[in-house]
């Protein structure tokens, strides 16, 4: 998506000495948000700050999310979603929505706004179906293209053999949910690093790769253990839809308090990972809008060139390392809540408990993807009505909604600024309510639980107050 | 203790987040769009012909497929009329994100743009050709 942006860094840092712009996000869109004003993060922090200390204070004896709290909804509705049709129709058109993306991606036009692909991917999908997960729950588990072709190929191998399969191998328990973790990041490389990483082509041939690695692993190790831990969109939706007060369980679906399908995470290897990625990769966006990397990126392009980088692979290099760096430093910060709370608290190691509270990461990754990409998805995010009706960019009308353009009007600066910071104020809250719930568990003790929380709460404004920094400096 | 040492670093991160002013007077917009705003007390001179003021124009010069001294910022209010103008020495396509404009700019016949500015946010203005970003259009609330 930084195409253009990229172009121009390798174009005009050799050139030029000063004034290198910061990169727009997304040069798929060539347009970016404006910086959220001072005031409003002055405010914001002031907001946080209070909310943290009235947690603090109100700090609960007994867990409150921890229980299972799912309860069916009334038979009937649950039964029709669940369905064996409905469930045929969802993969199917997952499958189908797949096979568009590398379609379109190999033979429709190479520029990437007029291209079915990107958009899909990029903003629809890795976007759109966050907010989606957040509120319906695991939805993307139904439309799940590669787990629905892999149980297809496997109902109909199985029929023809006359006897199930097993899988061949069994999941290691040490790789956890390493290799979503993995996969995450690749993906983000691509699209926030890679120069040409928006271009249909790139989106198709990713695609295709990934599909490869992913049904391969599932012929190893098995449909379900692969899609739970291995397969990296279908463990980034699922965080997100913990959130969610729905929640399928085999054949019902059920409700239960927000949050807490969040307390019932697995607690498995690499899961702390897959959240510094997530937070990491959105940081490193908000990041190279911003002054700062205008300044940094130009040097450090200069020095990959000076070890024999072609100018584009120097860039590319310069945001790899970047989104590297962001990774670790959210990891880190992480870590250091962790340390924090054993010094204070003591009682378990900071292993443990980095693992033990890593759930209560989930909300503050939504809300840096809702504050960072909320114009994203609203504007752009328009554009897959025409680009559906002409998925190859050749003048194709399918749907007569072709002609369409996007409406910018939807949304305007100054509801943007309160939305992103109000995700965040959310994020915040819910981040510290998961993490206190957990502090009574663990310790078992409010006395002790309290002092975690004292680290645990300085590591949660810290993040929160990234989020708001990013969102005031990006093009500042 | 432990609360002395979080409002340490409560307080540490407030001061070290909280976003200085220092960087202002470097971002002032290379030249203003805006028009300068008719003053106020001149409804009571009736001027049967009002000559219009000069309407401001930001020039972009491109030399080789590149913006001469970097990316220029141009700021103005929602509502303004924005007028630019870009030339090169070069024949380029020149295009206008969101607000989808594009304009040719030949050596001699610059490319012009005057919209007015009715989205929120900032913009690329880029040659079309080797995509090369040579101006960003920043539009605030008004």
């Amino acid at each position: 998506m930084l195409v253009p942006a990229l172009a121009a860094c390798a174009t005009g840092a050799a050139v030029m000495a000063v004034g290198a712009e910061p990169a727009l996000a997304h040069g798929l869109v060539g347009r970016a948000d404006l910086p959220v004003p001072e005031s409003y993060f002055a405010w914001a922090v002031r907001i946080v700050l209070v909310l943290s200390f009235v947690g603090l204070a109100v700090l609960w004896k007994h867990p409150v999310l921890e229980r299972d709290s799912w309860r069916a909804l009334p038979a009937g509705l649950g039964r029709v979603i669940t369905s064996r049709p409905v469930e045929i129709v969802a993969g199917a058109i997952g499958v189908s929505l797949l096979g568009v993306v590398v379609f379109a991606g190999l033979e429709g036009t190479a520029t990437p706004t007029g291209n079915f692909a990107p958009t899909f991917v990029y903003v629809v999908f890795l976007v759109g179906l966050v907010p989606v997960s957040a509120v319906f729950g695991d939805v993307f588990r139904a439309f799940n293209p590669w787990r629905a072709a892999a149980r297809g190929v496997a109902w109909i191998a199985t029929r023809a053999a006359g006897e199930a399969f097993e899988a061949p191998r069994a999941y290691p328990e040490r790789l956890g949910r390493w290799p979503a973790a993995v996969g995450l990041a690749a993906f983000a490389w691509m699209e926030l690093a890679g120069a040409n990483g928006d271009l249909p082509q790139s989106v198709a041939i990713a695609t295709i790769i990934y599909s490869g690695l992913t049904w391969a692993a599932m012929a190893v190790y098995g449909v379900e253990p692969w899609v739970t831990r291995g397969e990296a969109f279908s463990v980034y939706f699922n965080l997100f839809s913990r959130i969610s007060p729905f929640e399928r369980r085999g054949r019902e679906i059920g409700v239960r308090t927000p949050l807490s399908g969040l307390a019932q995470l697995a607690q498995l290897p690499g899961t702390v990972a897959v959240l510094a990625v997530m937070i990491g990769t959105v940081s490193f966006d908000g990041l190279a809008e911003s002054p700062l990397w205008a300044d940094i990126t130009p040097e450090l392009t200069d020095f990959f060139t000076s070890l024999g980088f072609s100018p584009e692979r120097a860039v590319e290099g310069s945001f790899g390392l970047g989104l590297t760096v962001m990774i670790l430093l959210v990891y880190g910060f992480y870590r250091l809540g962790a340390l924090g709370m054993d010094w204070l608290a003591g009682s378990a190691d900071a292993g443990r408990l980095e693992r033990v509270f890593v759930h209560s990461l989930v909300p503050i990754a939504l809300a840096y993807v809702a504050a960072h990409y909320l114009t994203l998805l609203l504007f752009q995010g328009q554009s897959i009505f025409f680009l559906a009706s002409d998925p190859l960019g050749d003048g194709a009308d399918l749907f007569g909604t072709a002609g369409r353009s996007i409406d910018f009007g939807v949304i305007g600066a100054n509801a943007t600024w309160y939305w992103q910071v109000g995700f965040v104020l959310v994020g915040h809250v819910a981040a510290l309510v998961l993490a206190h719930d957990r502090a009574v568990v663990v310790y078992g003790d409010t006395k002790l639980a309290t002092r975690s929380q004292y680290w645990m709460l300085a590591i949660m404004i810290g993040f929160t107050t990234l989020a708001l920094l990013l969102l005031s400096t990006a093009n500042a | 203790m432990p609360v002395v040492l979080a409002g340490v670093v409560i307080v540490g991160s407030l001061v070290l987040f909280t976003p200085g002013n220092d960087d202002d007077a470097s971002q002032a917009p290379a030249t203003q769009a805006s028009e300068p705003a008719p003053a106020d007390g001149a409804k009571t001179e009736t001027t049967p012909t009002p000559t219009p003021p000069e309407p401001q124009v930001t020039k972009v010069e491109v030399r080789g497929g590149s913006p001469v001294g970097g990316v220029k910022g141009l700021i103005a209010k929602k509502g303004e009329t924005v007028r630019l103008l870009v030339s090169s020495d070069s024949p380029q396509e020149v295009h206008l994100h969101a607000y989808d404009i594009t304009r040719y700019a030949a050596p001699g016949k610059p490319a012009r743009f005057e919209f007015k500015a009715e989205i929120e946010g900032v913009f690329e203005v880029e040659l079309e050709g080797p995509h090369t970003q040579v101006a960003k259009v920043e539009v605030r609330p008004s």
